[in-house]
């Protein structure tokens, strides 16, 4: 069974009945904050729900619906959110990486693994066992043998003859040599976007718990700009939680 | 924690300012020095290579060149899209390093200019 946590009118989850008392735990989830299943009519505190089941059968007629347009002000501030020590992801708009990414497209779109690389080390800021990173770096460095190949190639044609026209490198010298950098780029590339997508996982379903889920297939096909949309919304989430509605990213 | 959040952004600020004026100012000598139309060592594009289409970038390197050198019409020949978008770049740049944060765009106007670099794309494909 899967239930949905509430705090100060926001809801997050779902999450199972172990997660929370994971999250119960290590603090990231509050005895007051209000839990609810699908099967459940009434919002019920966590406290209450993790109870053993002879203590659970008690009445919790008095913890009714909670009123999200006037959430009660006495209510805890998120721990996870308002105070959280962890700073914000960075927050470019995922239609300007898409935008930067494309104009660097004669680059071998170069701004999205530069990009992605960013998003790594904030992500080794606030997890320090992170390790994408080096996944990038490495994208990185074959871009520039990529590219050094490339313009040997386009030499080696021009001493030959009067003019290379562009693309004639792809059918001239160290074809096979580019082919294979190429889909190393391609494989480290899937490998660094899995490897980011789970540690995103682990961190906003943990330490900051929002309930963050992100797609496998769309990992696949948009990467760093589907990563990038979520960590927006996630931020405007906690300026939200900051300085309340009228927030915005 | 936002003064933290602001704070690391600062320092990323000043990192990417670090960084940028040096790189500029490299670009900036490589491209006089050695304009792309006459020196083969530039990167080529990969997309154009491997497929032969023109990508919304293809053309920004020689359209940066020429306008170094003061050749705004030639710029324009080679990437109208860049040439159009370099002062608003420049802009956001500017606004970003004095605030020490991103800034905020409307969502409207973001998506305006990714329909007008597709459309961009399309075109040139097709002239």
């Amino acid at each position: 069974m899967h239930y949905q946590v509430s705090r100060n009118g926001q809801t997050y989850g779902p999450y199972t009945i172990e997660d929370l008392q994971r999250y119960l735990a290590s603090g990231n989830v509050l005895p007051t904050d209000l839990a609810k299943s699908e099967e459940m009519t009434e919002w019920v505190p966590v406290s209450v729900l993790l109870q053993p089941p002879a203590e659970a059968a008690a009445p919790v007629s008095e913890f009714a619906t909670p009123s999200f347009a006037n959430p009660d002000p006495a209510y805890p501030q998120p721990v996870a959110m308002a105070a959280s020590p962890y700073p914000d992801a960075p927050n470019l708009h995922w239609g300007l990486v898409v935008l930067f990414s494309v104009l660097t497209c004669c680059f071998a779109m170069i701004f999205m693994p530069v990009w992605n690389l960013i998003i790594c080390l904030w992500l080794k800021r606030v997890q320090p066992n992170a390790t994408a990173a080096i996944y990038y770096v490495a994208v990185l460095v074959l871009l520039v043998l990529y590219f050094v190949v490339g313009g040997a190639a386009t030499l080696a044609i021009l001493s030959h003859s009067s003019g290379a026209p562009f693309g004639a490198a792809r059918y001239g010298p160290y074809f096979g040599l580019r082919l294979v950098v190429l889909l190393a780029i391609w494989v480290l590339r899937l490998v660094g976007r899995y490897t980011e997508r789970a540690l995103l996982l682990e961190h906003f379903n943990t330490v900051e718990p929002v309930g963050l889920t992100l797609d496998p297939v769309m990992t696949f096909f948009f990467g760093g700009v589907y990563f990038q949309y979520h960590l927006n919304r996630i931020n405007a989430l906690k300026q939200t939680q900051r300085f309340g509605a009228g927030a915005r990213y | 924690m936002q003064g933290t959040s602001i704070v690391i952004e600062r320092r990323c600020a000043a990192l990417a300012l670090a960084t940028a004026v040096p790189g500029a100012a490299a670009m900036i000598w490589l491209l006089r020095s050695f304009p792309p139309e006459r020196y083969a060592f530039y990167p080529r594009c990969p997309v154009y290579e491997w497929t032969g289409l023109l990508c919304p970038g293809c053309g920004a390197t020689r359209a940066l060149a020429a306008l170094l050198h003061g050749h705004l019409a030639e710029a324009w020949r080679f990437n109208g899209l860049f040439v159009a978008l370099l002062p608003l770049l420049f802009i956001y740049a500017v606004v970003a390093y004095r605030r020490g944060r991103l800034p905020v765009l409307p969502n409207a106007g973001i998506a305006a200019v990714l329909l007008v670099a597709a459309v961009f794309t399309v075109v040139r494909n097709l002239v």
